[in-house]
């Protein structure tokens, strides 16, 4: 893999558990603790039962694809074209996706569907984790 | 929403006006609206001070105090400044309708366009200058780390295709109907004749998304007027009666996570407005012209099965041979007359009001579809979508 040249994300109040998570290798989300809904893209009240006490957990990083493009102009810095762009639903509530890359895959292969589990990417600056990106390759077939 | 008020009551369109449109007009964005608003109020047979009402929105690039001050009007007391998440110029039209119609306005301007984008890099390299590497936060931290930030559409287009085995002839033909009909249209950008081979070997932009797939962008603004009916009734041209309207939000904000993908937001304003409409027995059958958004050809398709002119699933049944173009013998209304944002250019929504209360004026040309009086025009997708009911007076 070569040295990843993109888009940095830059934690917020919301955010910071879920790319703090990453760094570890771990795919935690914002979760409500009086309801159980995976609250994503991350918010501090529940959008289903209005409630404050929101925590966060851990998911299995297990999913289905949900959609796929093969972006073949250049709209984001640092990327090789052509490369994918795909929106995961994750196994632990419907609707709980999100926008990644699906690695080792063959791009006859990559469709909707295609069940995957998360893996990360490091992203080191001056000798330090900088950020993980968490991307999502072909699960094994004995797992699925 | 903008409910039916009657025949008596709903307000009309009474002037239609358009800057020039070009690939790079060497103009402000204020000049060109400028030059949109001016044809259209002279259009209506008015002047600047008969104008009381002035509507536009952040995504025509446009500050209405400018805008006011560039075309002189002294009289303005009713502004309607649009911004997200409803940026549309049909949310627009119907904002100022309502304005007009509750008395606060008495002539309102709608005015709406774009600007080709330009950065600092080439095509090559369209983010030289930028940082290296760049930091994103807010809502861009969630899709720029993996360079998903361009074209978010195309994910509802790839869905759509799971889910009802369209074919990409089918998107096609959305593209092949606006470059005939834009051949038509002195003013359109691109006018050179398309074919379905032209098409499938076009060069990807973004797969399922090619070439043709995607609006031209322009520079290109266009407006209207719009006043009471017992006003229009003594104006030059035949009134266009704004029946109803809706704009609706979807269920989520984030697209990328609602329910069902392969529908949009259209779905939900286009079931209001026929409710809205149900008082005046108009059914989608009833519609001759159809200025539907066109930004890429899969929202033209959705927008196509969401207000009921081809049922959700089957447009790949429907959009084949000469359906919905100038001349078909075959049923549903004339699909974008004018070649939509795909050939006519990205004039963004106002293009496809101005055609449509030119169609109805009756004063179309050679791309007049004939017995025009019912339109539907629609604009944006997702969170951003509005549609609306035309009608033209006796
Ligand atoms: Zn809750």
């Amino acid at each position: 893999m070569n040295e990843y040249e993109g888009p940095i994300p830059i934690p917020d109040d919301d955010s910071r558990d879920f790319w703090e998570g990453c760094k570890r290798h771990e795919l935690i989300f914002k979760r409500c603790d009086d309801c159980g809904f995976y609250i994503h893209l991350p918010k501090s009240r529940c959008p289903e039962c209005w409630s404050t006490n929101v925590g966060s957990a851990r998911v299995s990083g297990r999913g289905t694809v949900y959609t796929v493009t093969i972006v073949s102009i250049p709209t984001a810095p640092g990327f090789d074209l052509p490369y994918n762009v795909s929106l995961v639903e994750l196994d632990e509530q419907p609707g709980l996706r999100v926008m990644t890359n699906i690695v080792d895959c063959a791009e006859d292969q990559l469709e909707i569907g295609l069940r995957v589990e998360v893996t990360f990417r490091d992203i080191m600056a001056d000798g330090r984790l900088e950020a993980s990106l968490p991307l999502f390759r072909p699960m094994a077939r004995d797992e699925e | 929403m903008k409910l039916n008020l009657g025949d008596e009551k709903n307000a009309c369109i009474v002037g239609v006006g358009r800057s020039m449109i070009s690939r790079d007009s060497g103009k402000t964005a204020t000049t060109l609206a400028t030059d949109a608003c001016v044809a259209a109020i002279r259009d209506a047979g008015l002047t600047s001070v008969d104008i009381d009402g002035l509507a536009t929105n952040e995504m025509g690039l446009l500050n209405g105090y400018q805008l006011r001050e560039s075309l002189g009007l002294s009289n303005v007391s009713w502004y309607g400044q649009m911004g997200l998440p409803q940026v549309t110029a049909t949310f627009s039209m119907i904002e100022a309708a309502m304005a007009v119609e509750y008395g606060a306005s008495s002539y309102a301007v709608v005015v709406m366009g774009a600007m080709k984008p330009r950065g600092n890099g080439s095509r090559r390299d369209p983010f030289a200058g930028m940082p290296r590497p760049p930091r994103i936060g807010g809502e861009g931290q969630w899709s720029a780390p993996f360079g998903g930030n361009g074209f978010s559409f195309v994910h509802w287009m790839s869905r759509y295709i799971w889910q009802y085995g369209a074919p990409r002839e089918t998107f096609g033909h959305i593209a092949l109907t606006a470059r005939k009909h834009a051949q038509d249209n002195e003013r359109a950008i691109a006018r050179s004749p398309l074919t379905m081979d032209d098409y499938l070997n076009a060069r990807w932009i973004s797969k399922p998304f090619c070439l043709y797939d995607c609006d031209y962008p322009v520079d290109g603004y266009a407006a209207v007027v719009i006043t009471t009916p017992d006003r229009a009734r003594h104006l030059p041209h035949r009134p266009v009666s704004i029946i109803a309207g809706s704009q609706k939000t979807g269920p989520r904000t984030e697209t990328m996570l609602w329910d069902d993908m392969s529908n949009m937001g259209a779905t939900y304003c286009s079931r209001e407005m026929w409710e809205l409409a149900e008082g005046t027995g108009i059914r989608p059958e009833d519609v001759q012209v159809a200025c539907l958004y066109d930004g890429f050809t899969i929202l033209t398709v959705n927008w196509l099965e969401a207000l009921g002119f081809i049922n959700v699933g089957e447009a790949k049944d429907v959009l084949v041979g000469d359906a919905l173009q100038l001349g078909s013998s075959g049923p549903g209304p004339v699909l974008n007359p004018h070649g939509g944002m795909l050939s006519e250019g990205r004039v963004h929504g106002m293009g496809f009001v101005a055609e449509a209360a030119d169609q109805l004026m009756g004063r179309s040309g050679v791309r007049q579809v004939p017995d025009a009086r019912i339109a539907v025009v629609s604009n944006g997708a997702g969170v951003q979508n509005c549609s609306m009911l035309l009608k033209a007076l006796d």
